[in-house]
């Protein structure tokens, strides 16, 4: 004949010691201990029942928590401040969630913002320096005089491309966020930043480059 | 006009196989209804939208698809506990069976499932749908759910099976199956057949020792999913900043190299006869243009590279990617092609200058004895080859690309650069 109670109790038993002394689960841990304290107080299984209230929710709930602080940590140290906003918003509104389906509603919604947080934080076609490279060298080139005219065409032309591959990705972008704008402040921006491969000073003629074409 | 047909059937087919399925459980309710309006909304959207890249952003912004999801969790969860034990209080051997039956019964669906999918897949691969067993190892995970299914099989109560599940780690076993360490060693040699650059394969090298090394770590040899899943997001993010700069200083050497190639050609007798002047409307002007502005074009281009990296054009060529490339055979011209216009022509494209007579016989020379291009410039595809075949069967890249052409040139392989 199965004793319920003892082999709940050992299942508990079982949850919480996975969790214990792992700094990273430490929210888990202390619910996951209230739960075995809970029925190690039961001399019937019954009483578990009515004992038990959101208990086990509540161990849900702290490991969605002791998750996120695992990824907040993990997108604070390499900087990617729009992954750790999404980890800091679910942080704080789990603290006001009563019960798992609340937190999962929330946790999707929180990643469909941020899914539309990470693709409009973008500095394309800035990244690309081809356009500007390429005005550069028709400009500049020491050439024949009877060719002078015909590169400073082709300077326009790319001045024309960079308007036109301006204004597509604002198109794009405004699909995912209306009003969405080029932001010239976001290009200095650590996760933006250590993807040029370029000094400071190339950075800020570039973006004044930018700026004189697009006339912002 | 609708978005196109074929793709919202794409977007929308799953949602609506998984709304049918619920009608045809008889399942229902105010979440049932909420699935039944969101779906219906995103056929709306579909109708009323025509460019394909707004619809799906409109259905990201409504969050159309998160809401969908939550509200089916939502039904098959109340589905889940109404087929549960009764609410009488009590917990016996009858409640117990029903629990553990549920909890199977959920895994042998996840199997069906699983086993669907995989038919699926090698029904729109075709005639290559043996490639799937190669590239999705469902057998792992349907073992690992299957070992379960025995488990709960095998005469024990729910809470012991519960308690097993943590004792054996077959909870985690279950997790971490999703990414395997033969998949990973899969995309390592693709990386190292590809060559690329040295960071991919890194990347893979050191993707493949954090699985090796967290699975040491665990019970049932297996890695943490989070941790493995952060600790491989932030390879890519240390290895990102190397691959951009390696790629555009590659595009540096590349660039001087097509010019320096474009002047000294220019200058030979056949130029107008040959790609690219021929190409052009007036062959001779085109030649005299290559002449007269490729000089000025470089120098700006080393003027731009020098401000990037602080390398002169000569430098660009001394970076590692070069060298690399050339390791390779990712280099279109020979060695001896390349030292000259690097060595000698390099030093004499000046605006207004022309190359000294000795320069153009070289280059004439080189064409007309065809030792211009790498000997060697298929290698990369019969590397790349030698990998596909290793895990597709023997002769099947060739069955499927084609035979792979050596290129016809009287040019020595390259050996070690020396510029």
């Amino acid at each position: 004949m199965i004793n319920y109670l003892e082999a709940y109790k050992q299942y508990y038993f079982l949850r919480m010691k996975q969790r214990e002394g792992n700094v990273d689960y430490n929210n888990t841990y202390t619910a996951e201990k209230n739960l075995f304290d809970i029925i190690s107080s039961c001399t019937k299984l019954e009483e578990f029942k009515d004992k038990i209230g959101n208990a086990n929710e509540q161990v849900a709930l702290a490991l969605v928590t002791d998750e996120q602080n695992i990824r907040l940590r993990h997108y604070e140290e390499i900087k990617e401040t729009v992954k750790a906003a999404c980890c800091r918003r679910i942080l704080d509104k789990v603290k006001k969630c009563n019960n798992v389906s609340e937190v999962i509603s929330m946790v999707n919604e929180e990643q469909n913002l941020s899914n539309i947080e990470i693709t409009t934080d973008t500095i394309y076609p800035f990244a690309d320096m081809l356009f500007l490279e390429n005005i550069e060298i028709w400009e500049q080139a020491d050439i024949p005089s009877e060719y002078k005219e015909r590169y400073a065409a082709y300077a326009n032309e790319e001045r024309a491309g960079i308007k036109k591959a301006y204004a597509s990705i604002e198109k794009e972008m405004n699909n995912w966020q209306p009003g969405w704008k080029f932001n010239f402040e976001r290009i200095d921006e650590e996760r933006h930043r250590r993807l040029l491969p370029y000094s400071n000073e190339v950075i800020a003629a570039q973006i004044k480059s930018t700026q004189q074409i697009l006339n912002k | 006009m609708p978005v196109n047909k074929m793709i919202v059937d794409a977007m929308l087919g799953t949602f609506r196989n998984m709304l049918q399925e619920c009608k045809d459980k008889n399942l229902s309710g105010d979440n049932m209804d909420a699935m039944a309006a969101t779906l219906a909304r995103m056929e709306q959207l579909a109708v009323e939208m025509d460019d394909t890249g707004a619809y799906s952003g409109q259905l990201v912004q409504e969050g159309l698809f998160m809401k969908f999801s939550d509200h089916y969790s939502k039904v098959l969860s109340a589905a889940a506990q109404q087929t549960g034990p009764s609410n009488s209080g009590v917990y016996d051997e009858a409640a117990d069976k029903q629990l553990l039956q549920n909890t199977l019964n959920a895994y042998r669906d996840t199997v069906e499932r699983i086993k669907e999918n995989k038919t699926e897949i090698k029904e729109m691969m075709g005639s290559h749908a043996t490639d799937a067993d190669v590239l999705f190892k469902d057998k792992i995970i349907i073992d690992a759910i299957e070992q379960l299914i025995a488990l709960g099989e095998s005469g024990i109560s729910y809470p012991e099976f519960l308690a097993q599940l943590i004792e054996k780690g077959l909870d985690k076993a279950l997790e971490g199956s999703v990414v395997t360490g033969e998949s990973l060693q899969y995309l390592l040699d693709a990386a190292i057949a590809t060559a690329a650059n040295p960071f991919l394969i890194k990347k893979e090298e050191e993707k493949l020792a954090l699985h090796k090394k967290l699975a040491a770590a665990s019970l049932v040899n297996v890695p943490d999913n989070l941790q493995f899943q952060l600790d491989c997001e932030k390879i890519e993010w240390t290895h990102e900043p190397d691959i951009i700069k390696w790629n555009k200083i590659k595009e540096g050497w590349e660039k001087s190299l097509f010019w320096l190639d474009e002047w000294i050609t220019a200058y030979c007798s056949f130029a107008p006869f040959i790609e690219p002047w021929a190409a052009a409307k007036e062959p001779k002007e085109a030649v005299k243009e290559s002449q007269g502005c490729v000089p000025g074009k470089l120098r700006v281009w080393e003027k731009i590279n020098h401000r990037y990296f602080g390398l002169s054009a000569k430098e660009l060529f001394l970076h590692p990617s070069f060298a690399w490339d050339a390791e390779y055979h990712w280099i279109y011209w020979s060695q001896e092609y390349v030292e000259f216009l690097v060595n000698e022509v390099l030093p004499v494209c000046i605006p207004f200058q022309q190359p000294a007579i000795n320069l153009i016989e070289i280059a004439e020379k080189m064409h007309n004895d065809n030792r211009k291009i790498n000997p060697n410039i298929h290698h990369p595809t019969l590397r790349y080859a030698t990998f596909f075949n290793s895990y597709f069967r023997e002769g099947e890249f060739v069955k499927r690309f084609g035979e792979t052409k050596k290129v016809k040139s009287n040019a020595a392989a390259w050996k070690s650069v020396n510029l």
